[in-house]
This record gives structure tokens, sequence and C-alpha cells, in this order.
């Protein structure tokens, strides 16, 4: 290792992690402060330091390339890092008062002598940027093992954060779950990923992708692939490895289980594309296009899309606990979000490097761009859904029964309306945009991928979008469920609010964003997506792996 | 100023009324203010929607006038782009007349939340208005499903006993059909999308003018499945038998408003998506499935007429009659006769029909405001006590019976006549044997318009029997124990109050206009429905060169028509 | 004023005052005044018809059209508000007026002290109205319009006492009855349109012989869809069912709508579109036999009928019967000029029959009557002048017009048409012996009475008549009600002798020319049916006046016979049992079906994500070696998958 120029563009590019890590290393001191004002701050300084990464990787940009990477989609890392950064900080605002729920906490804040093991508030946000942290890595990973240590690092985390954010067992319970679970998905990828090293010889992401452009794919290759695959879905919460959820979400604080809904999504999306354009998506002969997965890989996603949809939300339509439903919403999502990967992405249109300010580059032109990009799409569809997830269960976060314990059950929620319309109306306007209803943010999100998967123009595409389709119409049981329970139930007298102004805040303005994806928004989202997913010109990619191979 | 205000000024505004409703005004939460603001402001709608009637250019219907866009995502091709022709503003109005009149309406039966049945009344008002000016077919589809939501809290929350069952199963169903209807739509601005050297390729396009291009360069069997899925997804709507199943259990359980503005409004977008986008997009798949629509909508006729005779709730016969009814429509639609006369009178069925179920649907309200119930057997001889009350019932009951002078006449005569006159691909029919002579395609037709011509008699049958024991036959309330009076409170049976009446005159007037001089209608209607039925008139055409009317009869000319189809 | 003008005030100005009525029948102080206002309308539109009459309306050269809006035209079916005055429109619009005029004079002393007066004579304009619009049609539509509006007029007359489940239901059946008809009509103009290119009378008219030869199976169809449609309006077979039970209506009602003018409809629109039937010969046969068959199916029933109307509605039925078979040999002359003549004295009979019921408080039963006479001498002679038009007496209006039928027949000269003539004599005597049946019973014999219950109390007649009449049967007074029957009588009687020889012109659209031999069989044949009609009448005299228990010993011994006839060949209990009881199963039928299958399938197909959720929950048991297993399962069958597409893309 030398401390060459590129080494410190490196570092450069990690700087929203480092701003990350320096914000969870603040929340650690923080948190260790004797003065329960001081201790307070801590949620304060985890969402400052979210949202400055968001800025941090906003001004980089601009930069041709900011990081090793996919290889071929320079700017996705950043694209990935701001979604991350955002929905993060909104995720954050809403697990802002978990902690001061535990039995612990509300000891020390009752003026019993402070204890510093008793707290455990430092290290709940710590952890939580931590993660995020994880997940900004994954997005900017150039190697097999920086990525196998950046998903690992999205879960650990989590795994702590799961067991302490409520003083129950089934907390516990969910966390062992989720780690026992987890660690065979990331012994199932790892072990895809040391087949992938067999195969090729290289742990570099670049390198592989050289390899087998000039190569071709082996099966051996294939089977690491794959493996890597079905590993990573655990992440993702994709079939087959999806069975874990519906406990794991049940068991954690709602907006726990928010987060979980969110950020090992998008790591595991961004860690998805990273594999898989070991094996694809290769700049084809006539320069026009990009080349399709190996079949068996592409019939594989396929499967597992479906799988997913089918599975999550036929399982939907039983469930009786909320959080619950939002695991099988979670599942079918995936399903849907897969069909982004299926489509694959897109050259980029003309000059790839349209020089300017951030904004100027986002806004640039749609013409500029292709119009249909399935990596856009996936971005574009991530965000939607992620700003539902969290506007709906932030907002379920909200609400407790009069035993104090978190309202969940349907029966619970009924006559939301009449305690919380604010409330209600956001549950609503999430759990209709997840349905995919039309000038929601989730609509659009649909037709980016229905299009993007038909542009694909692959023979099984129709089918695909038929199931997206079907599966929609199915998933309105559930969503529609929650919607007429919340807007139209008549009032139990069962519900209480907790006092957490900054969770309302959160799903308020996830809500807000989700009805504006669907409207003035969604435009600049999905030109900003499409250029971070556009593949660049032949020429340049050949370049790239002409100079990465020269480096090794 | 490129884009007139106007057309988004009538979808807009009801938007803004609704969101007014949603501010924390106090006052609005008192019953009567609520519903006063909101006749006030339906009022203001019907104004901009005769603004629009003055704004267009009545000597050219056919032709799309006062267009406009507002990007929405270029980059996919989306706009919200809009304009209208005369069958638009025919619905448009038809919209902003009927949405006072349910909202006056409305006074008794909402005894809580009148702001909140008022909020949705005004969505579900902007969300039809957008439908019928829509231009671009993703923008339809949006308005489309948008009707959904007021729908169902209209039914969910101010509805009767089985309410939400009634909501879901009416979401559910049409949201299902709406989704199929969604990938046939994703199907053909794809295949605009991957054709080669088309001016459309490699963009998405969802403009109606674009997709009626693309569509016609699919294959017969491409067209006809993505016609099957608009079918399905409009035909929910229509309700084309046998997706009807919905459309009496949700009238049953609707509240008068949800009634009125489903059978008079919603409908409509059945039929009218049809004729709008499907027909001149898909017209091999229509020549396909024309034939097979028609024994649908035959079927529907019959089979629904006979149902709603025997049925004993008023509300349940009168949603079975819509079913029966919106068959002339579609029979009519898909008949393709020369002169376009079946699609013309589909139109005009559309809006007659909206007219008399909506006054049917009204009536019966009001009944039920009285008496608590709509069952046959404990109600009959009202007239005795509601003499003005059995009038109206009486008009709109033979309007829809289509008693010649009144509107249901014209569109039943012209879907009728049309149908007659229909002209079918021989291709699609070649499996029929020949038939007094004649080869199938030309008798399917005949035969198909005398099968509905017995919905003409069916509909006299149910609706005189409706007729004879609601309004006539000996006096006979239902007696309440609780009150211990025949009637509930202190309505038990007075005739139609001013308000109640101000509510049926523009309707009944409406059915004796158009009944009587229905010239102006028809007259603006037929350019623009001619137009959109050129495609498949035109394919038709070719199949069959120039039959000189007089000799259709003769078996020598039927004879060959099939022999020179290709 | 000009003749167009002329021409559209005859229908809209009752129009207008149908509108007035209803509008007074809603004020308190002018209600009683509805009625007057209707009868300035009808007669206004009489004046109006008499007035375009004596300008040359009656001559075929002088026929001229009227346009007055646009109503129905789409896509090149022209489908104006236009009429046709030519010389059968004439006439059939004085009939219609005329008689119109006289019947709601009578009306207006009939209905006085009603509630509902300004519904009825809003109706009786209205219908005025309808009515003339049929005949002053000059295409099919127009001709429909006013079709049913006589239709639907007349459900609105039957109905008139809604309150009664009788009139509720009859005047459904009537309108449902008519409606089957309606359809063929429906179909007929369809039909017109597919093989005319037009739906223009005068053009369908003009082609219409071109295309006897060359028509094919569709002109073809075109009469028997019509005929269909006749048959309904006319009371014909199968479709006669509605006429009878339409007597529900008040006496008027039944005078005006279902005896002079609406049931004649029919009959006008095959004389109007003749040439479309001579075209095809075989409808004309079914015309005849039709008619003929109706004649004497109706003439039975009404012999042995005890209800007042019945009896008249069934003759009625029958005399229509006796048009249709004019029809169908090919006389349209002699049919509308029969038409005419039955409208003169079916309309006397009925007012007549009023007046006794009126006298008898609504009481329909002859067998509770019984010298009338005395009580009600006007009504009496009244009544008998109209029996002997009906029955065909000698010189009286019937007895030329429906010579002029039954030659008709005779001239065709074939086996059918001689089978037909004696079917028709028997019929001529059975309506004599019937008629004057009813009227000895009615009015000769000991007095006896009794009053019905009915309507007087419930409609308000007593406030007019106060209570003494109660008990005892009155005559009624000259004005507004015995002059307008004396006007009807006198053309009961005279009718035959003036009109013959114009309506004959009208009709054919010029002068009769007898053949010789033509002559001469109209000469046997009145001596002939002359002959039949008195024996029938000294039948009657016999067995209902001379000796009254002869009469009960005959029905006595044809026991069995009587019962049928008593129970209308029980053609109602027929068709309710193969028609309506079936249909209504099948309702039944197919609701369920509805619910249970086609809604079923939507459940269930509604109901399989939900099973299959429940299927998946089996595997959801929340033990963590549980998911384990599914997990590992799952990625066993990538692997499986894997191999499969490994091994598939290998080959």
């Amino acid at each position: 290792m030398n401390f060459s120029a590129p080494f410190f563009e490196l570092l450069r590019s990690l700087l929203p992690e480092f701003t990350l890590l320096g914000g969870a290393l603040l929340c650690l001191l923080a948190g260790l402060s004797p003065t329960a004002s001081v201790r307070r701050v801590t949620a304060l300084v985890a969402v400052g330091s979210a949202l400055l990464s968001t800025l941090v990787a906003a001004s980089m940009s601009h930069l041709p390339q900011s990081g090793p990477g996919p290889v071929d989609l320079p700017e996705l890392p950043t694209f990935l890092k701001i979604i991350i950064g955002l929905l993060g900080s909104l995720l954050l605002m809403g697990v802002a008062k978990v902690p001061d729920r535990l039995r612990q906490v509300l000891d020390a804040e009752n003026a019993k002598p402070f204890v510093a093991g008793d707290d455990y508030r430092g290290e709940f946000f710590a952890f939580t940027l931590v993660s995020m942290a994880g997940a900004m890595l994954c997005a900017g990973a150039g190697d097999l093992v920086w990525l196998l240590l950046a998903l690992e690092l999205v879960s650990l985390p989590s795994y702590v954060m799961i067991a302490c954010s409520r003083d129950d067992g089934r907390a516990q319970e969910s966390a062992i779950k989720y780690f026992f679970l987890g660690a065979m998905a990331a012994a199932i990828f790892i072990y895809g990923f040391a087949l992938m090293y067999g195969a090729t010889g290289h742990t570099g992401i670049a390198d592989i992708r050289a390899h087998v452009q000039a190569h071709g794919v082996s099966n051996l290759m294939l089977a690491g692939v794959a493996l890597s695959v079905v590993g990573i879905g655990f992440k993702i919460a994709a079939a087959p490895l999806h069975s874990y959820v519906l406990d794991v979400y049940e068991g954690a604080a709602t907006p726990v289980t928010a987060f979980l809904a969110v950020i090992p999504k998008i790591a595991g999306f961004a860690a998805l594309i990273l594999v898989l354009g070991t094996v694809g998506w290769f700049p084809s002969k006539d320069g026009r296009g990009v080349t399709a997965l190996p079949p068996a890989i592409w019939s594989l996603l396929a499967v597992m899309a479906m799988a997913s949809m089918v599975i999550g939300n036929t399982l939907g339509l039983v469930q009786k606990n909320v959080k619950r439903v939002m695991g099988c919403s979670s599942i079918a999502q995936s399903g849907y979000l897969l069909l982004g990967l299926l489509a694959g992405p897109a050259l980029m249109a003309g000059d790839g490097a349209v020089e300017g300010s951030a904004w100027e580059r986002m806004t640039v032109h749609a013409s500029a761009l292709a119009s249909t990009n399935g990596l856009g799409a996936l971005c574009v569809y991530l965000t939607v859904y992620g700003l539902g997830t969290i506007g709906l269960l932030s907002a379920l976060g909200c609400l407790v029964d009069k035993h104090g314990h978190d309202a969940t059950g349907w029966d619970s929620l009924a006559g939301l309306r009449h305690r919380h319309p604010l409330l209600a109306i956001i549950i609503a306007l999430c759990s209709l945009s997840l349905m995919g209803l039309p000038v929601l943010g989730g609509f659009v999100g649909k037709i980016m991928l229905a299009d993007a998967t038909l542009a694909a123009h692959s023979s099984l595409a129709v089918v695909l979008v038929l199931f997206l389709v079907l599966n929609s119409a199915v998933s309105a049981a559930y969503y529609l469920r929650l919607t007429h329970v919340v807007l139209l139930g008549s009032d139990n007298n069962q519900l209480d609010l907790l006092p957490v102004q900054s969770r309302r805040v959160a799903a308020l303005t996830a809500a807000i964003a989700v009805l504006a994806m669907g409207g003035f928004l969604a435009g600049p989202l999905l030109r900003a997506a499409n250029r971070a997913a556009g593949m660049k010109t032949v020429e340049m990619d050949m370049q790239t792996v002409i100079t990465s191979a020269d480096g090794r | 100023m490129p884009t007139n205000w106007i057309l988004p000024l009538q979808m807009l505004l009801p938007m803004a009324f609704a969101g007014i409703l949603l501010l924390p005004i106090k006052a609005l939460n008192e019953r009567k203010i609520a519903w006063l603001y909101s006749a006030f402001t339906s009022m203001v709608s019907l104004g901009v929607a005769i603004l629009i009637a003055i704004r267009f250019d009545w000597s050219n219907p056919g032709h799309v006038q006062i267009p406009g866009e507002f990007a929405w995502l270029p980059e996919l091709g989306l706009r919200f782009s809009f304009g209208v022709d005369s069958i638009s503003i025919a619905l448009l109005i038809l919209t902003a007349l009927l949405m006072p009149v349910v909202v006056v309406a409305s006074l008794l039966e909402v005894k809580h939340d009148m702001r909140k049945f008022q909020f949705w009344l005004h969505v579900l008002e902007a969300a039809l208005m957008g439908s019928f000016m829509a231009r671009d077919l993703v923008f339809f589809y949006t308005c489309f499903e948008i009707t959904l939501i007021p729908l169902f809290f209209l039914i969910a929350q101010f509805g009767h006993h089985d309410r939400l069952r009634a909501a879901k199963v009416m979401f559910f169903y049409a949201f299902t059909g709406s989704m199929v209807m969604l990938a046939g739509i994703f199907y053909v601005a794809w295949w605009g999308y991957q054709s080669q050297g088309a001016p459309w390729s490699g963009q998405w396009h969802w403009d109606i003018e674009s997709l009626w291009a693309i569509g016609n360069t699919m294959s017969r069997t491409q067209q006809t499945c993505i016609l099957g899925a608009f079918v399905l997804g409009l035909g929910i709507k229509t309700p084309l038998f046998p997706f009807h199943t919905w459309l009496p259990l949700v009238h049953t359980e609707a509240p008068t408003a949800g009634s009125v503005d489903l059978a008079g409004l919603v409908l409509k977008l059945g039929p009218y998506g049809l004729l709008r986008f499907a027909i001149p997009m898909l017209p091999l798949g229509v020549l396909v499935l024309a034939p097979w629509l028609g024994a649908l909508a035959v079927i529907g006729v019959i089979a629904a007429a006979l149902i709603a005779w025997v049925q004993t709730d008023a509300k349940k016969l009168v949603a079975y009659s819509s079913i029966s009814h919106m068959g002339f429509a579609v029979l009519a639609l898909f008949a393709f006769d020369k002169g376009s006369i079946g699609a013309t009178g589909a139109m005009v069925y559309m809006l007659s029909h909206g007219l008399a179920t909506g006054g049917l649907f009204i009536c019966l309200g009001m009944l039920y405001d009285r008496f608590q119930t709509r069952d046959l057997d404990r109600l009959s001889g009202l007239a005795k006590i509601m003499p003005l009350w059995a009038f109206f019932f009486g008009i709109f009951a033979f309007a829809s019976v289509g008693l010649p002078g009144l509107s249901g006449f014209v569109g039943e005569f012209l879907c009728l006549i049309g149908s007659f006159g229909g002209r079918y691909d021989p291709a699609a029919v070649a499996g029929l044997p020949t038939f007094l002579g004649m080869a199938p395609e030309l008798w399917l037709p005949k035969v198909y318009a005398v099968l509905a011509g017995s919905g003409v008699v069916l509909a006299a049958i149910y609706v005189l029997h409706l007729l004879g024991r609601v309004a006539f036959g000996p006096l006979k309330r239902p007696f309440f124990e609780s009150t211990g009076e025949h009637g509930m409170d202190k309505t038990h049976g007075h005739d139609l109050s001013s308000r109640e009446t101000a509510i049926l005159v523009p309707l009944a007037l409406a059915c004796l206009l158009i009944g009587i001089y229905p010239k102006p209608l028809t007259a603006a209607l037929e350019p623009a429905v001619r137009g959109l039925c050129a495609t498949v008139n035109g394919k038709l055409d070719a199949l069959n060169p120039a039959i000189p009317a007089s000799t259709v009869s003769s078996s020598a000319a039927s004879s060959t028509a099939p022999a020179e189809a290709p | 004023m000009n003749k167009t003008l002329l021409a559209a005030l005859i229908p809209w100005v009752p129009a207008l005052g149908a509108l007035v009525c209803a509008w007074m029948g809603t004020r308190q102080t002018l209600r009683k005044f509805s009625g007057w206002a209707c009868v300035a309308s009808v007669l206004a539109s009489f004046v109006f018809t008499c007035a375009l009459a004596g300008n040359g309306g009656l001559k075929e050269e002088t026929k001229f059209t009227v346009e007055v809006f646009d109503w129905i035209s789409v896509g090149g079916l022209q489908g104006g508000m236009s009429y046709l005055i030519d010389p059968l429109a004439c006439v059939m619009l004085l009939v219609v007026t005329g008689i119109g005029s006289l019947i709601a004079i009578y009306a207006v002393g009939y209905m006085k002290g009603d509630k509902h007066i300004g519904r009825f004579f809003a109706a009786v304009a209205l219908f005025i109205f309808a009515m003339t619009t049929l005949v002053m049609a000059k295409n099919l539509l127009v001709l429909f319009l006013g079709w049913e509006g006589v239709g639907f007029c007349s459900y609105l007359l039957i109905g008139y006492y809604y309150g009664k489940d009788s009139a509720v239901a009859a005047g459904k059946k009537a309108f449902i009855v008519n409606r089957i008809g309606d359809l063929g009509f429906l179909i007929g103009i369809f039909l017109c349109w597919t093989v005319f290119g037009t739906i223009d009378i005068p053009e369908i008219v003009k082609q219409a012989p071109a295309l006897a030869l060359t028509g094919g199976i569709l002109f073809t169809l075109i009469p028997f869809c019509l005929m269909l449609a006749a048959f309904g309006k006319s009371a014909q077979l199968p479709l006669y069912v509605w006429l009878p039970d339409a007597m529900a209506g008040p006496t008027p009602v039944s005078a005006l709508v279902h005896a002079a003018t609406m049931v004649t409809s029919g009959v006008y629109l095959i004389a109007r579109l003749f040439p479309v039937f001579e075209a095809v010969p075989a409808a004309l046969a079914v015309i005849a036999v039709v008619g003929c068959a109706t004649a004497l199916l109706a003439a039975t029933i009404a012999l042995c009928n005890n209800d007042l109307k019945g009896v008249f509605a069934y003759s009625t039925v029958s005399q229509l019967g006796y048009m249709f078979l004019g029809l169908g040999t090919g006389h349209p002359e002699a049919s509308v000029f029969h038409l005419v003549t039955h409208a003169f004295f079916k309309a006397l009979l009925f007012l007549t029959a009023g007046s006794v019921m009126h006298a008898l408080a609504g009481q329909l039963d002859i067998r509770k009557m019984g010298g009338m006479g005395r009580h009600m001498p006007v009504t009496k002679w009244l009544m008998f002048l109209g029996c002997l038009a009906l029955a065909g007496f000698p010189f009286t209006s019937g007895f030329f017009s429906k010579d002029a039928i039954l030659a008709g027949v005779l001239e065709g000269g074939t086996p059918l048409h001689k089978a037909l003539f004696a079917v028709a004599l028997l019929t001529a005597f059975l309506t004599a012996f019937y008629t004057f049946r009813l009227w000895f019973t009615v009015f000769s014999g000991e007095t006896k009475f009794e009053m019905g219950d009915e309507h007087h109390a419930e409609e308000g007649h007593d406030a007019h008549h106060g209570d003494a009449h109660a008990h005892e049967p009155h005559e009624m007074p000259w004005w507004p009600m015995n002059l307008p029957l004396v006007l009807l009588a006198v053309g009961a009687l005279a009718a035959g002798m003036i009109f013959s020889g114009p309506i004959t012109t009208a009709v054919l659209g010029h002068a009769e020319h007898l053949t010789e031999e033509a002559h001469h069989t109209h000469q046997t044949v009145m001596f002939i049916s002359g002959a039949v009609a008195l024996a029938g009448i000294a039948a009657a005299f016999v067995t209902h006046a001379w000796k009254r228990d002869l009469s009960v010993k005959i029905a006595a011994a044809f026991a069995p016979a009587v019962r049928v006839l008593e129970g209308k060949w029980f053609v109602d209990e027929l068709y309710d049992f193969a028609i309506v009881k079936p249909l209504w199963l099948l309702g039944q039928i197919l609701f369920v079906l509805d619910t249970v299958l086609i809604d079923g399938l939507v459940r269930a197909v509604a109901a399989i994500p939900g099973l299959i959720g429940r299927l998946n929950r089996e595997g959801q048991g929340g033990r963590m070696q549980g998911h384990a297993l599914a997990m590992l399962t799952g990625l066993a069958l990538v692997a499986v998958f894997l191999l499969y597409a490994l091994h598939a893309q290998a080959r």
C-alpha cells in the first residue's frame, strides 16, 4: 500500500463515511456524559452527522469518479450515499426516542445514580450511524473483501440495535434470530465470493469484470455469483432467504423496523449491483447498449423476484400484526426492485461528463440520458419505497396502546383519525404509495420499473410486468386495509400518542416526499438516478479496464 | 398564452375546494355550513363547465379543442395533457350537472361527517373531470384509478350496513382489472419504444395520438390480447357481463350520492375509455373480439334484466337495470355500422342513463330517508301520499324504459339500429353456419340486435314492476315499532320538499330535453365518434367492399362477401 | 293560416293542453276547469283538422309534408319530426280529433268532482298528441313515437285508479304486451333501414313493389315484424289479452283509447304501409287468418262474458279482427271504413255503458242489472242504436262497413277465402247475438240492480251527486254527457252511408270502380249478412228477453263449453303458466347463478392469494431452526434450479 495520490483520492471519496464514523464517535462520547442534558444531545448529533455526510456526498458528486465503486457506474455510489444519508437522517429522527423508553434509561432519568453501562443511548445512535456507514461503504466498494466487510458492517450494529430497542424478550429473540440467520446468509455469500475469487483469481471487482469480459463466464463463476446473489438476498429480504423477516420486524421497536426495512435493503442492492456487474452488463459490440446477464443468473433473479412478490403479498393478506405486514411488504417490494436489476443499466447517451454544479448536473435535460435504465428505476424505487416505509413505520411508532405496548394490531389501530388525524393521513398516504396508486411516488416508481423491464426486451419481460401489476393488485388488499382501518375504524379509546416530536416530523416529511415524488419532485430524482446509473461510453470503459489492470 | 387555463381549472377547482375543506376552519364542522359550502362550490364547477361549453367551437365538435399540457415526467413521456372534443365536453357537463344534484341531495342522508363527505365528493369530481379531459393514457389511467379512493370512502363511511365489504369489493375488483389494463398500456408503450424506425421508437409515448399509431402497428394477436386487458379494466367499470357482480352489492350499500355518481358517472368511464383509447388503438383486436363482446353484452342485457325483475330491493333492481342498460351501450359500441350510428347512440345512451338512473337512485334515496327501507314488499302505493315524488319517479322510470320523447329512447333506438346494421369481420365469425341464407357476419349483428331488443320488453317488465309496487297499488308503509309510526321520525312520507324538487327538476328537464330535441347532442357527438371509429370502419370497409344497402339482403351479395375477405 | 302551420298545430296544441291541464290539476281552484282546457285543445285540433281536410287534405293530389324540426338524425338516418298529410292521415285525424272531442266533453261530466282530474285530462290531451303524431307521421320513427306515446298514455289512463291493484296490473299488462309488439315494430324499422336505406314512409311505399321479387329474406321479414306490432297494438291473437283488462280505466278512456282510436292504429299501420305487405302475399294471408281467428275467438268469449265493459272489450277485439281480415284479403279501404264506423258506434257503446256504470256506482256485472231502461231511457235508446250498428243491422254504419270487408273476403275466391268468409259470417251472427244479449239483459225485463261499491266513495263522485242517488240509478244530464252521445249515435247510424265513398277514395287514392261481378258479390253479401245479423238479434231476443229461462237451460246443456268460455279459453292462465311463470323462474335461477356461480368464481379467484398466503404461513413457525431450514431449502432449490439452468444452457 503506497501513499500515492490515488490513495488519497480514495480516502477523500470515503469522506461521507468518515463523517458518519466521526458522528458515531461523538455520540459515544456524549452518551458517556453524566449530564442528562448532554446525553440528550446525542440524537441531535447523530442526525446532524447524517445530514452532514449527505452534504459531503452531494458536494463530491461533481467529481468524475468519486471512488472505486461499481465498474462503469462512477456516479452510482454518490447517488446511493446521498439517498442513504437522507433516508438515514429521517430514520434517525424516527429512532431518536427509542432508547428513552427503556427501563434503564428511565431509571437513569429518574435521578438514580448514573451508571454508564445502564445507559444505552450513546451506543444506540453510534450503532445506527455505523450501520449507515456500512451501507455507504457497500455502495462504494471496489473489492469483494471490502464488500464483505461493508455488508457485515451494515448488519452487526443492527443486531445490537434490535436487541436494545425494547425491554422485551421478543426484541432480544429477534436480534438473536437475525444474528444467526444473518450469519448463515453471510456464510453463503462469503462462499460465493470465494468461488468468484477461485474462478477468476481476482478480488477486485473491476479485475473480475475484466477477467470475465476477456475469458467468458465459467460455471464456477456462475455458481459463485449465484450463491452471492442468494446470500445477499438475505439483506434485501428476498426469497428464498426471506423467512426471518416477519419475526424480526415484529420483534424490533417500530422505528428500528423501519431502519431494518430500508438501510440493509439499500446496502444489499448496492452489493448486488456490484456482484452482478462482474458477469454481465458489458458494453455490447455495437456500442449502443449493454449485454445481458448470463441466462442462468438472469433466470435465477427472475425467479427470486417472482417468488418474493408472490410470497410477500400473499403472506401479507393473512397477517394480524401491522409490523409483520410491513415485513411482507418488504419482501414483496424487494421482488419489484429485483426487476430493476433484471433490466440492468443502460448506456449513458451522449456525453456522460456534464460539467457544472451538482444541481445543474442533476437537472440536466433528459434527452442527454437514456430514458429507461433498470438501475435508475431501481434507485428511484428504492427511494420511494424507503420514504413510504419510513413514513408508515414512523407514524406507527408514535402510537402505543393503553398498556404502553406498541400499537401494531389491526384492532388497536382502528380509529386513529379520531386520535391523530395527521398520523392517520400519513399512514394512508404511505400505504397507498406502496400500493402504487397513481400520483403517489410508488406509482411513478412502478412505471419506471415496468418501463425498464420492458425496455430490456426479454421474452419474459411481459410476464414479469404482468407479475408486477397483478401483485400490486393483491397487495392492495393489505395496504388498503391499513388505510381504511386508520381512516374509517371507530375510535376504540385504546391509542395513546408517544410524545416524540421528531418521529412525527420524520413521518410527515416522508409522507410529503412520497406525495411529491409522484409529482414535481419525481423529475429531478429520476434524472439524477438515471445519470447515476448510466454507463459510460465504450471508449471510457475500455480505458478504465486497462488502467485498473495496469495498476495491479 | 399557450395553455388555456379553463380546462385545468375545471379539474383543479374541485381539488382546491376540497383542500379548503381540509383547512382548520371551525365553521365548516357545522353540517349545514359544509353542505352549503359544497353546494356553492359545485355550482361554481358547473359554471366553469358552462364556460368551457361556451368557449368550445361547436362548429367543429369532432376536433380536440382547448388543448394544453403540463409536464409530469417528460423523461418517461408522462404529461398531464388534456383537451376536449364533444364527447368529453358532454361528459364534463354531465359530471358538473350531477355534482350539485348529489350534493344537495345529501342533506338528509348524511348525518355525520358532512365535511368529509363533501371532501370526497369534490375529489371524485376532480378525478372524473380529469379522466374525461385526459389526452394522455397514463393521465387518464391516473384519474381513472383515483376515482376509486373517494368512492371507497364515500361507500365505506357513509353507506349502509355492509358498507365496508361493498367498498372493498368495489375497490379490489376495479383495481385488479385496471392493473391488468395498466399492463396492457405498458405493453403498447413498450411496443412503440422498441420498434425500429418509427418516429416514436426509443422513447416512451403515452399520448393518445402516438398510442393509436403504435397500436396499429401491432399484429392481430397482440392487439387482441391488449384489447382483452383493456376490456378487463374498463369492462369491470362498465360493468360488462360477467364482470358485473360487484355492482349490485355496491349499489345496495352505497349512499345515494355514491350510487348516483357511480351509475351516472363512474360507469361511463368504461365505454368512454373503450371508445377513446381502445377502439382507435387496436382495430384488429376489435375486429376479433367484437362478436364476443357483442355476445357478452347481449347476455348481460337479457340476464340482468331478468334478474332485476326478481329483486325485492328497489335499489338492487335499479342496479341490475344499470347492467342491462350498459349492455346496450357496449353492444352498440362494438357494432361499427356504416354511419357509426351505434357508437353515437352508445354515447347518447350513456348520458341518458346517467340522468335517468341517477334520478331513480335519488328518488329511492328520498324514500330511504323517509322509511329506512327500499323493500318492495314493505312499500306500496306511495303515489297517494307523495304524488310529486311519484311523478318524478315515473319520469325517470320511463326514461330508463326508453319511452320515445324521453332521453332513454334516443340512445336505445340508435344503439339498437346501429347494432342491427353492425358489421363484423368475416374471419372472426367464420365458424358459424349460415342462417336465413345469410353469412354469419351478416346475420350475427342482426340476431344480437333482436335479442338485445328483447331487453326493451324486459325493461318494461321490471321497471313497471318497480313502479307498480312502489308508487302504485294500495298504500302501504313500513311500521316502526320504535317510533310507533309509519315511517321514521317526522318524515313519515311527506311529499317532496322544495329542496328535493329542486334536485329532481333539472334531471327531469334534461331527460325531457334530450328526448324531444336530441339533435344538437347527436350532431355534436357524431363527428367525434365517427373519427374515433374511423380506423375500424376503414378496415371493415375494406373487408366488405361497398355492398349497396338495398341488396344487402340478397343471398348473392352475402355469399360473395366472405370470399372477398383477405 | 297556411297548411304547414295548421298541420304542425294539430298535435302540438293538445301537447300544450296536456301541460296546461297538468298545471291546473295542481292548483286547487283551477282543477275543475282542467277538463275544459283539455276539451278546448282537442277541439282546436279538430278544427285545424277540418280546416286541413277542407283545404284539399282529402285529395291525393294535394298531399304534402311538413318538417317541424329535426329529431333523431344520425349517420344518414333521417328521423326528423316530419308529418305527412294525405287523405288517409286526414281521415284518421278526423276520427281521432272528432271522436276525441266528443269523448272529452263527455268525460268532463263523467269525471266531475274527481280529485285527480288534472292528471286524467293531461293524459287524455297527451294521448291526442301521441295519436295525431302517430297518424301524421311521415317516417317510421315518428310513427313509433306516437305508437309508444299512445301506449304510455294508455298505461297512465288504465292505471288511473292506481290505488287498485287490478288497475295497476292491467296497465302493466297493457304496456308490456304492447312492448312485445313494439319490439316487432323496432325490428321492422331496423329492417326497413337495412333494406331501403331510409325510414321515410313515402319512400318505402314507393320502393316496396319493386322489391317484391328481389327483396330477399330481409325484405320478406319486414311485414311480419310490423304485423307483430299491429297485433300488439290492435289486440290480435296472440297479443289480445291486454285489451279486456284495460277496461280498468275510466270508461271515457275505454271509449277513446281502447275502442275508437288507439287500438285501431295497428290497422292504420298496415294500411299506411300496405304496398310492403302486398309485396309479400304470405304476410297478407297470415294477417287474414289471424284476424279471422281473433274475431271468432273474441266473439265466443263475449258470448258468455258477464262484464258490461268486458263484452264490449271483446267485441272490440272481434271487430278489430274483422279489420285485419279486410287488410289480409287486400282491402285496406274496407278496413279503414270499418275502423271509422267502429269508432263511432263503439265509442257510443262504451260511453253509454259508462253512463250505466256511473248510475250504478261502478257496477259492471250484467247479472246484477235488469230493466234499467226505466231509469235511463235516453241511455237505453242510445245504446240500442249502438248495438244495432255493432250487430250490423241493415243500413246502419256497421252493416255497410262489415259488408265491405265480407265482400272483399269473398272476392278473393280461393278456398281459404271461402273458409274465412264462413267464419266471418259465423262471427257476425255471434256478434249480433251477444250484443243484444247484453242490451236485453241490462235494459229489459224486471228492474233489478245492485250498486257497485268501488270507486264512488273513493273518487269523490258523491260530492257531486249528493246522497240521494246512491240508492237509485238516474239518467245522465244532457250537457255535457248525453249530447255528445247523440252526435255519436247519429254517426253510428249514418256514417256508413256518408263516408263509404270518400274513405275508399282516400285510402285507395282513387275512387273505387267495382266490376260488374264484384258489384254482384257485394249485393249478395249484403243480403246474407243482413240476414245473419237479424238472426242473431232474434236469437238474443228469444233467449234473453222473451224467454229468459231458455238461456239458463242452454247454458246448463253446454256447461263445459260455457265454463271454458267464461274462463276466456283460459288464455291468460296459459300465458301465465307458459310464459310469465317460467320467465320469473328463469330470473330467479339466473339470480342464483349470478350470485353463486359468477360471483362465486370471482370470489374464488380473489381467494387464491389468501389461500397461498395461508399455505405459506405454515412455514412461519417462528422458530429459528424452522427459518434456517426454510432458507437452506430455498438455497437447495436455487442450486437445483441453477444446475438445471446450466444444463439447459449447455445443451
